[in-house]
């Protein structure tokens, strides 16, 4: 029952996606025969009407199917082939909610329902801003998106397909890795990101569509890129915490290709957030934005079909069931090559003349846009390459950590030093096309001005170099780490990063979003510049009773003891951990689900300056036991830093609302 | 009095036994490169892990056999190729660099390069 009806109100959404895109007031772009319906006044009426009804009845729908298929979960009705292999009658109420869209096809409804919440969202906060004709060229391409993505999931993955002849009693149970806090927050959050990108990328096309992007445009599509963006940096965080506590090797990033689909993403909106400020307060680089926000959008899409498509297990398997992945990527192809056709016949209107000085703002800025590219490109081609060679039969290689970190280290290290650099900059006096002609006089006074007004605060901006290559050399051997030179090189950087914003700040007494995100950032970096240099780590055989030491930490393995839950038995590995006055208990698990599937939980004790992280092991015959412990400091400061960036985040949003609203 | 004698025998030999560690090295480079090796290999069951932290038999026999190549002296070199003659090179986390893989490794640079050619246009032409 719940199951039709789900079916159903799936088939409703598909229809108010195809209604959102043909309902949408024409276009003055396209000639003759749309011009006709222009001109027909009682359908245009009719069709503004009905504008908004689309989205909304579409947002409905899915909440519906959403919630039908959340309470398929809840009842535990195994006849639907997707809840008996993602439920079973033990799982606790709150995975039960997130085993929704554990799977590949909840995910899937997941992501069209978000698409369709960020535009309800949009229409009724920026509609107004906007010009019509803009704004229903935003609205069709959203429905466009849409209605692609609806129909995937409805034609191949369908989560409300159900199996009477064979439904089983208890169900498969969820994968016991997913059972964990983890799975309620992390994949909303990410899809946020993801998803959200789509409004950028309808701006892109509608401003391709109009032919026009103005300051007050690109100011109107600031809130759809930094929100979006401070959601995926939530998500991504919560991720890499997910896995550090849930996998137990102690690591927080592994370059693994489901990590890269959310990293690209990520770094190219960071770029594209620098790129929309610039076309907002200077009126240039329209068409670098344009093609950001494309892309940007491209990457979530080339993340869900890497993803989704299963190319990632195995690109055999893939071609064995190829039916969701030729779907999504000749989806992807068609959306894209639409795209990136559109705008290589419309850019031209969008060319401006840099009119810039060197050592302006400007300039740092697009820079920070060919490293992010750069970035991008990279974690792309490693993520891309050993897929397409298998693909081809040439070869099976492994792309991972070292290949990243020869080649997208000193891209960031490079980041790091300009983000330090460039908010010392000013913005260049823009030369008006009027001035045109005084131009060359101009442009060498200015030049003269800049010069000298940046000069001074570059000095102080370079100034800060000199302590933190000190500190940055000095401190690790303080502490009593061991000195590397890499290390120092890049303490040295992050703390350049940390002194030459705070300088920033204090020169123009404030501390406004930027300041908060690159903060971020410099504590990002400082965190795994100190995590990866002076982790350390023990292997053993313990017997409960004996003690070991790490770091100067005292392990002592006091007992093993059994405990039940609802759905699973645990070994419990009880340990007392001392050093000097700190004394705390840590405990590491093993737990044993339906089914025979276990999993390790490690124990965990932290504070912000180190981790200790305990892992039990297998069971060896004379009563002992395989023990791993980490030490890992500074770990919290990564995820601490990727929650001032949604803080950034968060602040810019609240400033464009206050602004607005006076 | 024998039998006390024992006790503190048997005391003692669990205090000199104790937790022994997996991979005993006879110094902090050996251990340090065996760290090194095993994070940068891959295991070849698993979905995407490498050798240090996979906990497949396979990896564990790896991890054996990289360790008893480790401390009978061979290096780095010798044990990779070892590893590349048996399983090819797609238990290498970095890949190799030679004709199959140009465009992986050249590939970062070109594109930094023709962002600078482009930013340098850019900024002439004004």
């Amino acid at each position: 029952m719940l199951a039709n009806l789900g079916c159903l109100s799936l088939v409703m959404a598909l229809v108010c996606a195809v209604g959102q895109v043909s309902c949408q007031r024409a276009f003055s772009w396209h000639p003759a025969f749309l011009k006709k319906s222009l001109d027909a006044t009682s359908r245009k009426k009719r069709s503004a009407g009905m504008t908004n009804i689309f989205p909304l009845t579409q947002f409905f729908f899915l909440s519906l199917a959403m919630l039908c298929l959340m309470l398929s979960f809840l009842t535990n009705d195994l006849s639907i082939i997707y809840v008996n292999e993602h439920s079973h009658y033990l799982l606790p109420f709150i995975y039960r909610i997130g085993a929704t869209w554990s799977g590949h096809e909840g995910s899937l409804l997941l992501w069209c329902l978000i698409l369709s919440g960020w535009t309800v969202v949009f229409l009724f906060c920026s509609q107004k801003k906007l010009s019509s004709e803009f704004f229903s060229a935003v609205m069709k391409t959203l429905g466009i998106v849409s209605t692609g993505f609806i129909s995937f999931l409805l034609f191949t993955s369908n989560p409300f397909k159900q199996d009477f002849l064979n439904a089983p009693q208890i169900g498969n149970d969820l994968t016991p890795v997913l059972q964990d806090p983890g799975l309620i927050f992390h994949p909303p959050m990410l899809y946020f990101g993801y998803v959200g990108f789509a409004i950028g990328f309808a701006f892109a096309i509608a401003a391709l569509i109009t032919g026009k992007f103005e300051s007050d445009t690109a100011r109107a599509c600031r809130p759809w890129i930094i929100f979006p963006w401070s959601l995926l940096s939530v998500g991504i965080v919560l991720g890499s915490w997910w896995a550090y506590r849930e996998l137990g090797w102690g690591g927080w990033w592994f370059w693994d290709p489901v990590e890269n689909a959310s990293l690209l993403p990520w770094l190219s909106a960071t770029a594209l957030i620098h790129s929309l400020i610039v076309s907002e307060k200077r009126n240039v680089f329209k068409g670098w934005t344009i093609l950001l926000a494309i892309i940007t959008f491209a990457l979530s899409l080339i993340g869900t079909f890497l993803v989704r498509s299963g190319v990632l297990v195995s690109v055999h398997a893939f071609s064995n069931d190829p039916t969701r992945g030729i779907f999504l990527l000749s989806y992807l192809a068609l959306l894209i090559g639409g795209a990136l056709l559109l705008y290589t016949f419309r850019i031209k209107k969008f060319y401006q003349a840099p009119n810039f000085n060197f050592f302006s703002r400007e300039t740092f800025l697009l820079m920070n846009s060919v490293i992010l590219v750069t970035a991008v490109a990279t974690i792309l081609l490693g993520t891309l390459y050993p897929i397409i060679l298998d693909a081809l039969n040439i070869e099976k290689i492994s792309v991972g950590e070292p290949y990243f970190n020869t080649v997208f280290t000193p891209l960031m290290l490079i980041l790091i030093l300009l983000m330090g650099l460039a908010p010392h900059l000013k913005w260049s006096k823009a030369v008006m096309p009027a001035e045109r002609g005084a131009r060359e006089v101009a442009s060498s006074d200015f030049k003269l001005k800049t010069l000298d007004a940046t000069s001074r605060k570059k000095r102080s901006a370079g100034m800060t170099m000199i302590p933190s290559t000190l500190l940055g050399f000095s401190l690790p051997p303080l502490f009593g780490f061991n000195f590397y030179f890499l290390t120092a090189i890049a303490l040295s950087f992050s703390i350049y990063l940390l002194l030459s914003t705070c300088v920033y700040a204090y020169q123009h007494k404030k501390i406004n979003s930027m300041v908060i995100a690159h903060i971020g950032i410099a504590v990002i970096a400082l965190g795994i510049t100190a995590n990866k240099s002076f982790s350390e780590e023990r292997q053993i055989k313990m017997k409960p009773g004996e003690t070991v030491s790490l770091a100067g930490y005292q392990f002592k393995f006091e007992n093993m003891n059994e405990t039940q839950s609802a759905n699973y038995q645990s070994l419990v590995a009880n340990f007392t951990v001392t050093k000097n006055n700190f004394s705390s208990k840590i405990s590491a698990e093993q737990r044993l689900y339906a089914y025979e599937k276990t999993l390790g939980k490690p124990g965990i004790i932290f504070n912000p300056w180190r981790d200790l992280h305990l892992v039990l092991g297998n069971n060896f015959p004379d009563d002992a036991w395989a023990i791993r412990i980490y030490y890992k400091p500074f770990v919290r400061w990564i995820w601490a830093g990727g929650f001032l960036l949604f803080i950034a985040g968060m602040v810019s949003l609240l400033k464009y609302y206050k602004r607005s609203k006076s | 009095m024998k039998k006390f004698l024992f006790l503190i025998l048997f005391l003692f030999s669990v205090a000199i036994f104790a937790a022994e560690d997996f991979y005993n090295f006879s110094n902090k480079e050996q251990e340090k490169r065996f760290r090194d090796l095993t994070l940068n290999l891959r295991c070849l069951v698993c979905q995407n892990q490498n050798l240090a932290e996979s906990n497949a038999s396979l990896a564990a026999d790896l991890r054996q056999q990289v360790y008893q190549k480790i401390i009978s002296g061979e290096s780095d070199q010798q044990i990779i190729d070892y590893l590349v003659s048996r399983y090819g090179n797609f238990i290498l986390y970095r890949p190799p660099f030679n004709t199959k893989t140009l465009v992986l490794w050249a590939g970062p640079f070109l594109v930094l390069c023709f962002g600078m050619i482009f930013l340098w246009r850019a900024l002439r032409k004004r």
